[in-house]
């Protein structure tokens, strides 16, 4: 079909940009959380 | 943590139908053939970054008036999504364009205004990065949130004036959509706003972490 | 009421009798408004037909580039010695700080103009005035919309860490429709072309300036708070 590279193209765009942004999200906030359990539990000690 | 789970399945599961009905039920478009499917994702995505920032847009005001945080971490996070969406659309929009219209870019109102709109909240991102007192942060980039909105329809307007005087040859859109093809669109676009929903959900909790993780490591410090 | 003018005034008063002192703003901004009247020449080839349709357009690209920096160098006149601060912090209705501010501002752009148009107009062999006293008209209307915004924006600005590219960025998208209707005005003025062509685009400034007006009139109070 003609044209196909360009459908294809836009697809891989739109998914890529927004796929890497949530896949971004998501370790980011794994990171916060382990660092915010970390903090909590060392203030607790104290 | 379970509601954030179910709006992430709820959102991939509207993603994929979205898929569906753009591809499959919609039937293929007779003039530009296939490629023309770029324009459910393609519509989707500008309804969503102007939708942000109207979101950022009613959160600015509600930083200034109420002083709270909160709307803070919504408004920015907001902005955020937006631009992504924004880029999508400044991005697709030329690669459809060029087997359509046989040109990448042209100056025509509604392209036009969205690489502003794109500026404007670029503008507003970096204000953010280049602002470290964070109450200077919430207050300034709240006047460019609700400055940069009232904006963005000015400029339409305006380039729109100037363009019904200069017209081009060009011309946006076809006629009429078939009824198919409308409701693959809607679909697309409640994907799509599902899928900001979920973006923002995440992002808002972890800038609203990330403030308590700086609360008590500056108070861990004190003692 | 009587006290916001008085704080106003007093504050125009302040900037104008600085500014006659050292003269930083108006001449910097006037040094660069002609260089860009001078560089963008170079766009066109001597004796060029279509010269008189663009240079409206490069007349708009000084006084805008050179206010920028104009507006920056006004902000940080105030910022330097904790003067703004102090100006805040006074028993006075904030907002009328900023209009003062404002207003000041709008006069030294008007000054850097006074003396870029007629020079403006021997380099490029052109009479803006020829048509239409409109120009005037245009050019007032637009330097007020430009210097509210900008001195909003060279106020946010001047806290960041990057503050001269800063204005320009947040600045020159919002500047648009200003600078659109200002160039389209400036063509039928220059080209001679129907007037009340260009009332619509006058009537869009105008409409700019009272809606920014009254936005950052409600809102100023709330940015600057403590």
């Amino acid at each position: 079909m003609k044209n196909f590279w360009f459908l294809f193209s836009a697809y891989m765009v739109i998914w890529v940009a927004i796929f890497g942004y949530v896949l971004k999200l998501n370790g980011k906030m794994k990171e916060l959380k382990l660092k915010l359990d970390k903090l909590e539990s060392e203030t607790k000690e104290q | 943590m379970k509601l954030s789970a179910l709006i992430d399945v709820l959102t991939f599961l509207a993603v994929a139908l979205g898929l569906y009905f753009a591809f499959i039920y919609a039937p293929v478009e007779n003039v530009m053939g296939p490629v023309q499917k770029i324009f459910y994702f393609h519509v989707a995505s500008a309804w969503i970054s102007f939708f942000a920032f109207f979101v950022t847009f009613i959160c600015s005001f509600f930083v200034l008036f109420t002083n709270k945080y909160i709307f803070d971490d919504v408004a920015s996070g907001s902005a955020e999504i937006g631009i992504i969406f924004c880029t999508i659309v400044l991005i697709t929009g030329p690669i459809w364009a060029k087997p359509i219209w046989g040109t990448w870019w042209t100056w025509d109102p509604r392209l036009t205004t969205t690489l502003i709109l794109w500026f404007i909240y670029v503008g507003y991102l970096m204000l953010r990065k280049f602002l470290d007192e964070e109450d200077k942060r919430a207050k300034f980039s709240a006047a460019l949130g609700i400055i940069g909105f009232i904006d963005v329809p000015i400029v339409f307007f305006s380039i729109r004036w100037w363009r019904t005087i200069h017209p081009n040859v060009l011309q946006k859109g076809g006629g009429g959509l078939a009824p198919e093809m409308l409701t693959a669109l809607f679909v697309s676009i409640f994907a799509f706003t599902l899928l900001y929903v979920m973006m923002l959900v995440k992002t808002s909790a972890i800038k609203h972490m990330f403030r308590r993780y700086e609360k008590i490591a500056s108070n861990k410090g004190e003692i | 009421m009587k006290n916001y003018l008085t704080t106003v005034f007093n504050i125009v008063e302040k900037d104008l009798l600085l500014e006659l002192k050292s003269k930083e703003v108006v001449v910097s901004m006037l040094l660069f408004s002609l260089l860009v009247v001078i560089v963008f020449s170079f766009i066109f080839e001597p004796g060029a037909a279509y010269k008189d349709n663009l240079v409206g357009g490069i007349l708009w690209m000084a006084i805008i580039f050179s206010g920028v920096l104009g507006l920056n160098k006004s902000m940080l006149n105030e910022i330097t010695g904790g003067n703004l601060n102090a100006l805040l912090l006074a028993p006075v209705d904030r907002s009328a700080v900023f209009f003062g501010k404002v207003f000041s501002n709008f006069l030294f752009l008007i000054i850097m103009e006074i003396i870029t148009v007629p020079i403006f107009m021997v380099f490029y062999n052109i009479n803006i005035f020829a048509n239409s006293f409109m120009s005037i008209v245009v050019l007032a209307l637009g330097t007020y919309g430009f210097a509210v915004l900008g001195t909003l924006f060279s106020l946010i600005s001047v806290k960041t860490k990057t503050r001269e590219i800063m204005l320009p960025l947040l600045l020159l998208p919002l500047m648009i429709p200003i600078i659109l209707a200002g160039i389209q005005c400036m063509n039928i003025y220059i080209l001679g072309e129907d007037v009340t062509e260009s009332y619509k685009w006058l009537k869009l400034i105008g409409a700019f300036d009272v809606i920014f007006t009254a936005v950052i009139y409600a809102i100023f109070d709330y940015i600057v708070e403590e």
